[in-house]
C-alpha cells in the first residue's frame, strides 16, 4: 500500500507527531497524578511508546528537510 | 489518616535488637512521615514541563502557523526537548512511587498485610521494620526488593508478573490462594542488615551458620523469626484503601 504524497509533506507529519505527543502527555500525567499500578505501568509502557513514535517522526521531518536544503545549496554552488 | 507516633522505647528481650511500640494519635516528639502524599518534586517538575510542551504543541495545532524558523526551533522544544525532559523526571518519579507501602497497599488483596505492617500493636517481622526510619514508607520494598546490582530491575520484573496475577484473577472468588512469592525468600536481604553470626551471636545462628551461609534456610523461616506476615489473606475481604 502507498501512502498519498500529501500525507508524507512536513506539515501533516508534524501534526501526526504532535498528536502523538499530546497523547504520551497525557497518559505520562494521569500516571504521574493516579499512581496506582495500572496506571503507571500504561504510561511507561503505551505511553512512552507513543511518544517515542511522535519524537521519530518530528526527527525524520528535521533531517528529511536539513537533507533538502542542503541538497538544494549544494546543487545552487555546483 | 491516622498519624503514628513513636511512644515508648524498650529492649526486646534479644541483645542488640530493640522494639519501638507505636500507639496513634499521641505524640513525643517522633512521628511517622504521612503514608500518603501527592507527586514529589520530581514529578511536579515533570508536570510543568508536559503542560508547558501540551500549550506550545495545542498552539502549534491550533493556529496552523507556516514553518519558518521560529516555529521549527519551538518545535524542537515541544517535541523533543521538554517531553524528553518530562518523561526522564516522571519515570524517575514513578520508579520512586512503586516503592511506596501506599502503591503496594493499592492492590486490595495486600490490605491486610500492610494493615499488619502498620499496626501499632503488631509485633510481627513486618511491623517491627516498617516502624524503623529505614524503611517505613518504602517498608514492602525494603524487604522484597531482590540483592544485588540488577535486584532493582528483577524487582520490577517480578512486580509485573504481581500486577499480570492481579488483574487476570478473581481474588474474591471463595477458596482462592493467597498472594505469595514466587521464589523462595533470598536471606541475603536480611544479611544486608543483620549479622547472624557477629561475635556473641547466638547459639540458634551458630548451629545454623552453615545452612544461613548455603541461603538454605532463612531468618524469616517459621521457627525462627517468621513467620514474617502473620496474617491470612480472605478472599472477598473488605477493601481499605484500595482502588
Amino acid at each position: 500500500m502507498k501512502l498519498p504524497r500529501s500525507w508524507l509533506g512536513s506539515m501533516p507529519l508534524l501534526r501526526v507527531a504532535s498528536i502523538a505527543m499530546l497523547v504520551s502527555l497525557a497518559f505520562m500525567v494521569w500516571g504521574i497524578l493516579h499512581a496506582r499500578p495500572l496506571p503507571v505501568i500504561v504510561a511507561m509502557s503505551v505511553g512512552q511508546g507513543i511518544g517515542i513514535v511522535g519524537a521519530a517522526i518530528f526527527l525524520f521531518v528535521v533531517v528529511r528537510d536539513l537533507r533538502r536544503t542542503l541538497g538544494s545549496k549544494r546543487d545552487g554552488t555546483e | 489518616m491516622v498519624r503514628h507516633t513513636v511512644t515508648s522505647r524498650r529492649l526486646s528481650p534479644r541483645p542488640g535488637v530493640a522494639k519501638l511500640h507505636l500507639a496513634a494519635g499521641v505524640t513525643n516528639g517522633v512521628s511517622l512521615a504521612p503514608m500518603e502524599q501527592g507527586p514529589s518534586l520530581l514529578g511536579l517538575a515533570a508536570l510543568g514541563l508536559a503542560g508547558l510542551s501540551a500549550i506550545a504543541i495545542v498552539g502549534f495545532l491550533w493556529k496552523r502557523p507556516a514553518l519558518t524558523g521560529d516555529i521549527k526551533l519551538r518545535l524542537f522544544f515541544a517535541l523533543l526537548v521538554l517531553p524528553t525532559t518530562a518523561a526522564l523526571l516522571g519515570n524517575t518519579h514513578n520508579l520512586e512511587t512503586t516503592k511506596k507501602v501506599e502503591f503496594c497497599n493499592s492492590c486490595h488483596v495486600m490490605n491486610t498485610y500492610v494493615a499488619d505492617a502498620r499496626s501499632a500493636e503488631s509485633e510481627s517481622l513486618a511491623a517491627t521494620h516498617a516502624r524503623l526510619e529505614a524503611f517505613r514508607e518504602d517498608a514492602c520494598y525494603g524487604c522484597h526488593a531482590d540483592y544485588g546490582m540488577l535486584g532493582g530491575i528483577t524487582t520490577k520484573i517480578g512486580g509485573m508478573h504481581h500486577v499480570k496475577d492481579y488483574y487476570l484473577n478473581d481474588w474474591d472468588e471463595p477458596g482462592h490462594r493467597g498472594p505469595a512469592l514466587y521464589e523462595p525468600y533470598d536471606v541475603r536481604i536480611c544479611l544486608s542488615c543483620h549479622d547472624p553470626l557477629r561475635p556473641g551471636a547466638p547459639l540458634q545462628h551458630r548451629v545454623h551458620g552453615d545452612a544461613i551461609a548455603a541461603r538454605s534456610i532463612t531468618c524469616a523461616s517459621d521457627g525462627c523469626h517468621g513467620p514474617p506476615h502473620p496474617v491470612k489473606f480472605v478472599p472477598g475481604q473488605p477493601r481499605e484503601g484500595s482502588r
